[in-house]
């Protein structure tokens, strides 16, 4: 009996504590819920400032905002996108049709969707697309209030993709911009958009920031590169589910993190943009406030081919590196700018620091080898590079380390082969001395042509 | 010596002709040539030339003109008989008139489209146009899937690609459903049962999206011989069908043996072991240098028979490479090496399961030999057809086991020669398969108010509201969409009926998905220490998961299988079809059936001996099927003379051999349909026999029992009277243990009871039967 008091004791303590309540006032505050929302009350009109474009029963939902060219969204403010240089797009996507890149015509877009996997079924329930007007950024996010409000929105769409020749996405290649088809084609609406140039900036963003970064999803860049807090956020796998509950209850209430999670990515596309081109307006890659970064670009370089910008950049680099990681792989790059330059001045100076800094390096003493040998005709020294580099490799093979990894075999007969040539060589030089000296003591003027024994042989065979 | 001086030498072989119960002679035919349609372009028929065909037999030229005429064609002819230039000549003669047109090929297996691929290529290069035919499946790499898209002319893929892999992602498909000319379906007869009722739904689904496009591409079928391949064909594609099966091609002289394994025990019915009678046949076919293929059931016996006949050549100071064994399970390369060395004559006997049965090129063989009836007639025809080149002798011996319908088969040579193949059945409207389909459906493109699926608008839309309740579909004003965030195709299996499966993972290959089962069906088939066997290979299940839906396998090699024996309680929902036949009641309709599996048998391979049993501890399941069931009148024990436990043991034996003649009738296998006794059943307190489908909501197979009742009878008559043994044995009824000292002698009363006959009472006189 005792335990029972104690029990009703328990309980009505509990009921004191703020937010528990008896199952009767639960039971109220759910109906009053239900009715209201019946009555429409948090319908998305109520919850979110916009209007219906269209007829109530033909339209849409838009949620539009202008926000200020000033509007600082992260570290730089979203009017820098208007100043972005169509060299620096073109380059850090690696497309240069989008050498033709203008901001004025431009639109930025995400998709938020009722299924992550895509296929015909899946709708685009909120587009949003910015743009610049005349003196600000509009945000247009165009809401499904149902399933019917998408032909409206398609129609809209349209209107807006007609001055457009470029969009700007974050892996809208893969993901948006088939879905966006999709829902085009489903409706009979034809799609401008194919013939646009696309501005992919997660491609651009794994380029810069994979290496130091790791993750490259919009949330990781937003953070590390434009240094953003969102607050409130929701989490994108869950975002499916709450439209489709919406659908039900008509209660727009649990939708507003999602617009503005929506708003931010659309936003962030822009700030991007714009601090990217920033970065890159400054030539040896000194907008990079990270050396990891500033490798990235040369990196960058090197692939797109851009061998003079890239020596420059990589000589800069070299001067203010000092993690020795990434100083390897500055000199690598370093050495293929150079070669391709035909600056071999300093294509030996870096190839010399990389094996003196990175003894181990075989790949390096091979490739090194090679232009002395070819280049420079300088057999001995080709061969002392290779020798010491067996000999080391030889050691560390002792230790257990297999040949195959250490590149021994390529060096040996690299070697082999080149001291074979310089043997021969050094007998044709013996046999033109004798020669020489025979007509020397012959006493006939100098017609055979001198032989400077000091200079290294001619040795094309 | 060559086959046909081989052929002599085994006619005057008494050790072998006494086992004989038939030998057959299908005599030589010449080619029956027909024309090219007028306007055919030049270029094909130059093409075909080259490639050695200068005519077209007359199911050729008959196919394509249909074809180009406009209709829907099924070809019906079997193998070797030029059935791909039925299908690939219209197709590329559109496309030579259209560059823009498409055609799909759907192949049941990867390596018969790589095959088609071969073949159409030839052909094309021929024609020296640029048309582009490609392989679209699971392994397809990404880089080609957008070039495939958008500027294959043909597109050879699979049901399940299509299902998962095409249909859900139309959109990005424009180019083919615009321009859709043809959809050509090939090995049709494949398309049987449950699969067969998906492939249907999955036909109706495509029809629905070329339709959004404004395509309306016609059929071409092709079909092994079954007895309703027009039937089938227009069930599938839901539109008339000319039927095409007038065969030209020529052949040589063919011969076919049935060969049963003498008795060694007579009490217990037991036979020479197959795989032994199998290897001593084969070595004998090798050791005068003629190319044979022997065709085995499981993979153990695959094993079991090359290993043995290498052995032997091997003894002869012979190259054992000779001799191959083959199944689905190898790599490619090691598939297309040994598909290789048997065109080229490099291999001379090969050792398969059914994987060779479909008709990847291998040339024609001298002999083929079955170890044990294939199960039905349309794959025996295709096995044998292994044998034969174009003008010379062959031959096909089957080889009986001591199963219930080998021995029914092996007794009667002319059920199989006479042109009784089975009845092909597929139920599109199974109600849990078509709701899948309606549900992907919905994904692919909303459905509209009055849209019929299927069925008529009524009770289509009776489905989608159906969904709707369950909020998979949303209805706003005259559309209802797709409204869960998962991705419908996925979920659903083309070979089980109801979502919701129990999937199979190999545990020695990192959990790797072999097969799945009907959650209703797991408990009876995947239990612990069941053996399950898939694509002919054993595996023992070590645990079951029924609430995560995994059951966990180990690849084994035991020379038994399991049976499940369960407790079922039927309740009858509704009756569809009600006749009185004889001295019993049929009767066909719809029963909800409840499970609870208690033990099984362990069966040993060949012998069919009963070898050991073990428990099973799992939960009763219940789901709704149809069913073929037999009531008797209460005074039926009398009528047979005996006593009511007798009466008991002689309703189970004959319920046995019904099932297991039951394949001989409709083109199921024995696990599509379980038998079931009752001396008093639950609906109609009288002893009753009830032959019930597997598959919820049925696919087919109990109708057609009911329509066929007679013939299903009679074969079940047949079987028991010819069988040797004296009261029962696992050939017919079942071990006399099981079904009692007169199970054998009461079945067959029961069943002439049926029939309407005469009843025999063991002491020979005979009772009236009314």
């Amino acid at each position: 009996m005792g335990d029972k008091s104690e029990k009703i004791a328990q309980l009505r303590a509990l009921l004191n504590t703020p937010g528990v309540m008896g199952g009767a006032q639960f039971r109220a505050v759910a109906d009053e819920r239900d009715a209201a929302r019946a009555r429409g009350d948090f319908e998305v009109t109520n919850v979110m400032p916009g209007e219906v474009i269209g007829e109530s029963d033909n339209g849409f939902y838009l949620v539009r905002q202008d926000f200020p060219l000033a509007w600082e969204h992260g570290c730089v403010p979203l009017g820098s996108a208007l100043a972005a240089d169509a060299r620096h797009v073109a380059m850090s996507a690696n497309d240069d049709e989008l050498h033709g890149f203008d901001p004025r015509k431009t639109v930025f877009i995400d998709t938020e969707t009722t299924g992550l996997m895509g296929g015909a079924g899946t709708v685009l329930f909120l587009v949003g697309v910015g743009y610049f007007t005349q003196d600000a950024f509009r945000l247009d996010q165009c809401f499904m209030r149902d399933y019917d409000d998408e032909g409206p929105m398609l129609a809209f769409l349209d209107g807006l993709f007609k001055n457009a020749d470029t969009l700007v996405s974050y892996n809208g290649k893969t993901f948006d911009l088939p879905l966006l088809r999709t829902r085009f084609i489903q409706n009979r609406v034809p799609f401008r958009l194919d013939g646009a140039m696309h501005y992919d900036l997660v491609h651009a963003a794994r380029r810069f920031w994979k290496k130091r970064l790791g993750d490259c999803s919009l949330g990781s860049v937003e953070r590390n590169v434009l240094s953003l807090q969102r607050h409130g956020d929701v989490n994108g796998a869950d975002i499916p589910t709450l439209w489709l509950q919406y659908l039900r209850t008509r209660d727009a209430r649990p939708l507003v993190p999602v617009f503005y999670h929506h708003k931010m990515d659309i936003l962030s596309l822009v700030s991007l943009t714009g601090l990217l081109s920033q970065k890159l307006s400054q030539s040896a890659g000194e907008g990079f406030e990270h050396h990891e970064d500033r490798l990235s670009l040369l990196r960058l370089h090197v692939k797109r081919k851009e061998w003079e910008t890239a020596a420059a950049l990589a000589e800069k680099l070299l001067d203010a590196l000092d993690d020795e990681k990434l100083m390897c792989e500055c000199l690598e790059l370093a050495v293929v700018a150079t070669k391709r330059t035909k600056d071999w001045e300093r294509m030996e100076t870096y190839s010399v620091r990389i094996i003196e800094q990175f003894p181990n390096h075989t790949q390096a003493r091979i490739e090194y080898a090679k232009h002395l040998e070819h280049k420079r005709r300088n057999l001995p020294e080709a061969i002392r590079i290779c020798r010491e580099g067996l000999e080391l490799q030889n050691s560390r093979q002792a230790l257990g380390y297999s040949p195959a990894i250490l590149g021994l075999r390529e060096l040996a007969t690299r070697m082999a082969r080149m001291e074979k040539k310089l043997d021969k060589a050094l007998e044709r030089l013996d046999d033109e001395t004798t020669a020489a000296d025979d007509v020397a003591t012959n006493g006939e003027a100098d017609k055979s042509g001198t032989t400077d024994s000091n200079a290294t042989p001619d040795l094309e065979s | 010596m060559n086959v046909a001086q081989t052929i002599d030498a085994l006619r005057g072989d008494r050790e072998f002709t006494q086992n004989l119960s038939g030998w057959h002679v299908v005599p030589a035919r010449d080619a029956r040539y027909g024309a090219w349609p007028a306007g055919l372009d030049a270029r094909l028929v130059a093409g075909m030339k080259k490639r050695g065909v200068p005519q077209p037999y007359v199911h050729q030229a008959q196919a394509v003109e249909a074809a180009l005429a406009g209709e829907n064609v099924c070809v019906v002819t079997p193998t070797a008989s030029g059935k791909t230039l039925c299908y690939n000549v219209p197709v590329l003669q559109r496309l030579l008139s259209n560059p823009n047109g498409r055609a799909l090929y759907l192949v049941p297996t990867k390596a018969l489209s790589q095959d088609q691929m071969h073949e159409l290529q030839s052909l094309i290069d021929g024609l020296e146009v640029k048309i582009g035919t490609y392989t679209f499946d699971g392994d397809t790499p990404n880089s080609a899937r957008r070039a495939i898209k958008s500027a294959g002319h043909i597109v050879v893929t699979n049901p399940d690609m299509l299902h998962t892999g095409i249909l859900p992602h139309h959109t990005t498909w424009i180019r083919l459903f615009e321009n859709l000319q043809f959809i050509v379906i090939d090995e049709l007869h494949h398309y049987r049962g449950v699969f067969g009722s998906h492939l249907a739904n999955i036909i109706r689904r495509l029809k629905r999206i070329c339709a959004f496009y404004g395509s309306k591409p016609q059929f071409i079928c092709c079909s092994a011989t079954i007895a309703n391949p027009q039937e089938m064909a227009q069930k599938i594609i839901e539109a008339p069908v000319r039927l095409v099966n007038d065969n030209g091609a020529p052949s040589g002289e063919r011969h076919f043996l049935f060969y049963n394994p003498p008795v060694v025990n007579r009490e217990l019915g037991i036979r020479r072991p197959v795989v032994r009678e199998v290897e001593r046949i084969a070595k004998y076919f090798l050791s005068k240098d003629i190319q044979t293929i022997v065709f085995a059931r499981s993979r153990l016996r695959v094993e079991l028979l090359a290993t043995y006949i290498k052995e032997a050549v091997k003894k002869t100071g012979k190259n054992p490479e000779m001799v191959k064994g083959y199944r689905g399970g190898y790599l490619p390369t090691e598939r297309r090496e040994i598909e290789k060395g048997l065109r080229e004559g490099k291999i001379m006997t090969v050792v398969s399961t059914n994987a060779l049965e479909l008709g990847i090129d291998i040339g024609g063989l001298d002999v083929c030999i079955m170890t044990g009836y294939p199960g039905n007639v349309a794959s025996t025809w295709q096995q044998a057809g292994r044998a034969g080149r174009r003008n010379s002798i062959s031959m096909s011996i089957l080889v009986a086991s001591s199963a219930a319908l080998d021995q029914y088969i092996i007794g009667h040579p002319e059920y199989f020669l006479g042109q009784t193949p089975e009845n092909a059945t597929v139920d599109p409207n199974n109600l849990m398969i078509m709701m899948s389909h309606v549900k992907s459906a919905a994904f692919e493109l909303p459905f509209l108010d009055g849209e019929a699926f299927g069925l008529d608008a009524a009770s289509t839309e009776e489905m989608l509201r159906f969904l709707e309740e369950k909020n998979v579909l949303r209805h706003v004003k005259d559309k209802w969409h797709w409204s869960e965030q998962t991705y419908p195709a996925e979920e659903i299996s083309l070979r089980t009926a109801a979502p919701g499966n129990v999937v199979i993972l190999d545990t020695t290959k990192d959990g790797r998905v072999i097969g799945e089962v009907d959650l209703f069906s797991a408990p009876t088939e995947v239990y612990e220490n069941a053996i399950y066997i898939h694509q002919s290979e054993q595996y023992t299940i070590d645990r079951l998961d029924l609430d995560d839906r995994k059951a966990y396998a180990r690849p084994v090699e035991t020379d038994y299988y399991t049976d499940a024996q369960t407790k079922a309680d039927l309740k009858v929902i509704e009756v569809f079809q009600d006749d009185r036949r004889g001295g019993a009641d049929i009767r066909h309709g719809e029963l909800s059936v409840t499970m609870l599996p208690t033990m099984y048998k362990k069966i040993k391979l060949g012998t069919l001996e009963n070898v050991g049993w073990g428990e099973i501890h799992l939960p009763e399941t219940t789901m709704h099927t149809t069913a073929y069931w037999l009531e008797y009148p209460e005074d039926v024990a009398l009528r047979c003379g005996l006593s009511q436990d007798d009466l008991g043991g002689a309703l189970n034996a004959l319920a046995n051999a019904l099932r297991q003649v039951a394949p001989v009738q409709v083109l199921c296998d024995v696990t599509d349909i379980r038998a079931h006794a009752d001396l008093k059943s639950t609906f109609s307190e009288r002893p009753s026999i009830v032959l019930y489908e597997t598959y919820p909501g049925g696919v087919g197979f109990s109708e057609k029992l009911f329509t066929h009742h007679q013939r299903l009878l009679e074969s079940a008559v047949s079987l028991l009277s010819d069988c040797g043994c004296k009261e029962g044995c696992p050939s017919c009824v079942g071990p006399a243990l099981e079904t009692g000292q007169h199970g054998k002698s009461g079945a067959l009363n029961l069943a002439r009871i049926a029939l309407g006959l005469d009843v025999i009472v063991p002491a020979g006189e005979k009772r009236e039967a009314v």
